[in-house]
Parts: structure tokens; C-alpha cells; sequence
């Protein structure tokens, strides 16, 4: 079932943000939001993640799905290892009922995860002594590790070197198949690299949602 | 080096304790270090000795672990539903500033005397594990808490991996605090209340009789188990949160 977002109103105390935002987003689909700060963009994720409540409006779609973000910053467990944190969100049920086993099926899965993003060695460290990048993978790994129908990602990629966030990017885009991924992002490069559908988030009051590719 | 600084600082505390014992020259106002060990060394050759300790021990523990329970619940509780906080924040505030005495007193009047020790220690100890654990709670970081929206995670794995971490060295102080109070009040409680075989009762006895060194023989007691259950009980907590 297709999301749709229609004529959404979203203010933080005297200060409106959303006024009249509307959006279509195909099952499956990847768009890729953009526009100029304090527009709002985390704000419809967050709407999205059931984070938010709008003022207004109305949101169909969503009812039942299973949705998994990225966040602007990390918002790991600080204390725990990069293992643990994505371990933490993990269905465990779907590697094996038996303990033992299903943890070690966890493990290789996981290094198989962080490997991808160039994360091997390091999950056993506690995240705190990783780098802001790093961190970031971790996060991002998470995302894609949690059974998410809807992907939500915003500014996966900040902090990450350029070829970092290729792999990122083409790890996103190979771990999101067939899911509904929502990204906020100032890089069109990075829409590109993803392979999402970007829509231009214009003036407070205007309804967006622009194909520009 | 710490350990020759510390042995340094008791040594320090003896002599001057001696020096003020020979100036004063009168055991019943200040015994001597040898008075004082001698009747130490008397006290534990009697059975009463043990009797005591282990009855006061057990009577202050027990109000120790009542109040940590009870603490953790009332905290939580009061994070739950905002109007029984408010009636739980008035009451322990109530309870932190009412004096010892005054508590002993009322007490006595409800429970027996064996009984009073654990529910002073009980009450003293209950307002600041509630006012720790509730801080902790309260500090638990909200964008954690999204997190755990987001994912679903369900309320065992939020308790476990984001309140317990957060909730923790406010948790750790509490006790750190609480084991201080729950002795000093239980004592004093015993004191008061006079239940056979208590640490607070031989007390009594040797301030009744002028029996100085006995009554700093017992004070060194109360100090030595007040410190050994401290130390046990905070590698207990360290080890477990």
C-alpha cells in the first residue's frame, strides 16, 4: 500500500514549519527529499517514524508496517559495542530458536553487515571510542539490519569521506531492495548514488513533491 | 603509596587520640588506645558480643534491602502517573526533613523495639533511593527513547539497555548514601528502643554505667561493619548493574 502524506500542517510553538505538505510515495519506492534547512524535511520523517504528530491533516499507508531510521545524530547506545547496538534491534527469532546457535548465526551475519561497510574489527569496540563516521556506519548498519518495510534515512551519510559514502550509498541501495526508503539529504549526488526519486521541499506553505529526476 | 598514605592518617589519629587521653588522664571522659583495645579484645570473648552484632546486622540489612525495593517501585511510580509523583515527591520530602528522634519516638509507638531499627533504617534510607532513582530516570536520554520507538523494542530491552544504564551511578550514589544513613539511624534507633541483643543496647549499657571504653569499643565496632557492608554491598551493586 502506497504512503501518502496530504495537506500537513506541523508548527513548533509560533514557529510553522510544515503548512501544506503533501506527498505521494509508491510501494517500494525511493525518494529523496531536499531543500533548504529548517524546512522541515526531518520533521516529515519524523511524522513518518510516528515520532510527531502533524497539526493536520492526513497520512494513510503507514498502518502496520515496520519502519527503521537513520538518525541526524547517531543515537546509539554509547556504552554498548557496535555488535550490540545492532544486535539490539534484530528480529532474533529469525536465526534459530535454539540459543547457541542462533547467536553464533547473529555473529556471522553481522560480520558480514559491518564488513560491507568496512566496519570489520571494529564491532567489538565499545561505539563511544569510534569515530563520528564510523558511528555513522553503525547506525546506518542498524537501519538496514532491523526489519524495517519503511526506511527512513536522514543524512545517513553525514561525516562520512567520499569513498565511504559510495560504499554506504551501495549498501543502502543493495540491503533497501523492495522497501520504501524516505531520505533526506543536501547532496544530490547522494539521491543519485541511492537511485531515489528526489523531491524538492520548497517554501514553508507550498505543496512539494517535484520529480526533478 | 595510598595505602602508606592511609596507614599514615590512622596512625596520625592514634596518637593524637592518646595524646588527648594522657592530657586529659581520666579514662570515663577519654580512655586511652590500650584501655579502649582491651575492651574490645573483653567484648569479643563473649558470646553477647556476636549475638548483638549479628542481631543489629541483620535488623538494619533487612531495612537496607526494604527501602532499596521499595525505592526503586515508589520511583518508578512516580515517573508513571504525574499525580502519585506529587504525592510521593511531598511525602519523601516530609520524610527528609523529619528528624531521627522524632521518628524513633513514633515508631516505638506502632512496632515492638526488636522491629524499630529495620523500619528507621527503612525510613531513612526510602527518600533518597526514591530521589536518585526518579533523578536517573528522569536524565534517561529522550532521543534513546525514540530509538526504541522507532525499533519497537520492547519494554525489557528499553529497561535493559537504555533506563538501567542511565538509572545506574544515580542508583550507585543512593546506595553509597543510604548505606551511611541506614546504620548512624539504626543505631541511634537501638538506642532509643532498647531491643535485646543490639549493638544500640550494649551502647546504652555503657554510657549507663560509665563505661567509657566499652562505649568506644562499640563505636569502633558500629564504624568497622558500617564500612565492611558498605564496601560488600557497593562490589554487589557494581557487579550486578
Amino acid at each position: 500500500m502506497p504512503i501518502e502524506m496530504k495537506q500537513i500542517k506541523k508548527s513548533y510553538g509560533d514557529q510553522k514549519v510544515l503548512t501544506n505538505f503533501s506527498i505521494f510515495i509508491e510501494d517500494g519506492e525511493k525518494i529523496c527529499l531536499m531543500g533548504e534547512s529548517g524546512i522541515g524535511k526531518t520533521t516529515i520523517l519524523r511524522i513518518l517514524a510516528g515520532l510527531t504528530k502533524p497539526d493536520s491533516g492526513q497520512i494513510s499507508g503507514l498502518q502496520g508496517k515496520k519502519v527503521s531510521m537513520v538518525f541526524q545524530e547517531n543515537r546509539l547506545l554509547g556504552w554498548a559495542n557496535a555488535f550490540e547496538n545492532v544486535a539490539l534491534v534484530l528480529n532474533q527469532k529469525k536465526f534459530g530458536a535454539e540459543k547457541k546457535a542462533g547467536k553464533t548465526a547473529i555473529a556471522n551475519f553481522l560480520l558480514q553487515e559491518f564488513q560491507a561497510v568496512g566496519l570489520h574489527d571494529y564491532e567489538e569496540k565499545p561505539v563511544a571510542q569510534l569515530s563520528g563516521g564510523m558511528r555513522q556506519r553503525v547506525a546506518i548498519v542498524r537501519a538496514l539490519c532491523a526489519e524495517g518495510e519503511i526506511l527512513l534515512l536522514d543524512e545517513p551519510f553525514t561525516g562520512l569521506d567520499a569513498a565511504t559514502k559510495t560504499r554506504a550509498a551501495e549498501y543502502i541501495k543493495s540491503r533497501a531492495e523492495g522497501r520504501t526508503v524516505v531520505m533526506v539529504t543536501h547532496d544530490l549526488q547522494e539521491a543519485i548514488q541511492i537511485g531515489a526519486r528526489v523531491v524538492m521541499v520548497e517554501n514553508k506553505n507550498s505543496v512539494c513533491a517535484e520529480r526533478i529526476n | 603509596m595510598i595505602y602508606r598514605r592511609k596507614i599514615i592518617a590512622v596512625l596520625v589519629l592514634l596518637v593524637t587520640w592518646q595524646c588527648l587521653s594522657m592530657w586529659v588522664d581520666k579514662s570515663v571522659f577519654l580512655p586511652s588506645v590500650p584501655d579502649t583495645l582491651h575492651a574490645l579484645i573483653s567484648l569479643a570473648r563473649t558470646k553477647e558480643f556476636y549475638h548483638s552484632i549479628a542481631a543489629s546486622f541483620v535488623r538494619i540489612a533487612a531495612g537496607f534491602i526494604l527501602a532499596m525495593i521499595a525505592g526503586i517501585f515508589t520511583a518508578v511510580l512516580a515517573e508513571l502517573n504525574a499525580q502519585i509523583g506529587e504525592i510521593l515527591q511531598l511525602l519523601m520530602q516530609l520524610m527528609k526533613s523529619i528528624p531521627v528522634a522524632s521518628f524513633v519516638i513514633l515508631v516505638l509507638l506502632w512496632v515492638h523495639s526488636a522491629q524499630l531499627s529495620i523500619v528507621i533504617s527503612f525510613l531513612m534510607v526510602l527518600p533518597v533511593v526514591f530521589t536518585n532513582v526518579r533523578g536517573g530516570i528522569r536524565q534517561t536520554d529522550a532521543k534513546l527513547l525514540e530509538m526504541a520507538k522507532v525499533f519497537q523494542l520492547g519494554i525489557w530491552k528499553k529497561i535493559k539497555n537504555i533506563y538501567l544504564p542511565a538509572v545506574r551511578p544515580a542508583f550507585v550514589t543512593a546506595c553509597s548514601v543510604g548505606l551511611g544513613f541506614c546504620w548512624k539511624s539504626g543505631i541511634a534507633a537501638e538506642v532509643i528502643g532498647l531491643p535485646k541483643n543490639s549493638i544500640g543496647g550494649e551502647l546504652y549499657k555503657a554510657k549507663l554505667y560509665l563505661m567509657t571504653p566499652e562505649l568506644f569499643a562499640w563505636t569502633i565496632v558500629i564504624v568497622a561493619i558500617s564500612v565492611l557492608f558498605e564496601k560488600l554491598v557497593m562490589w554487589g551493586i557494581r557487579r550486578m548493574v
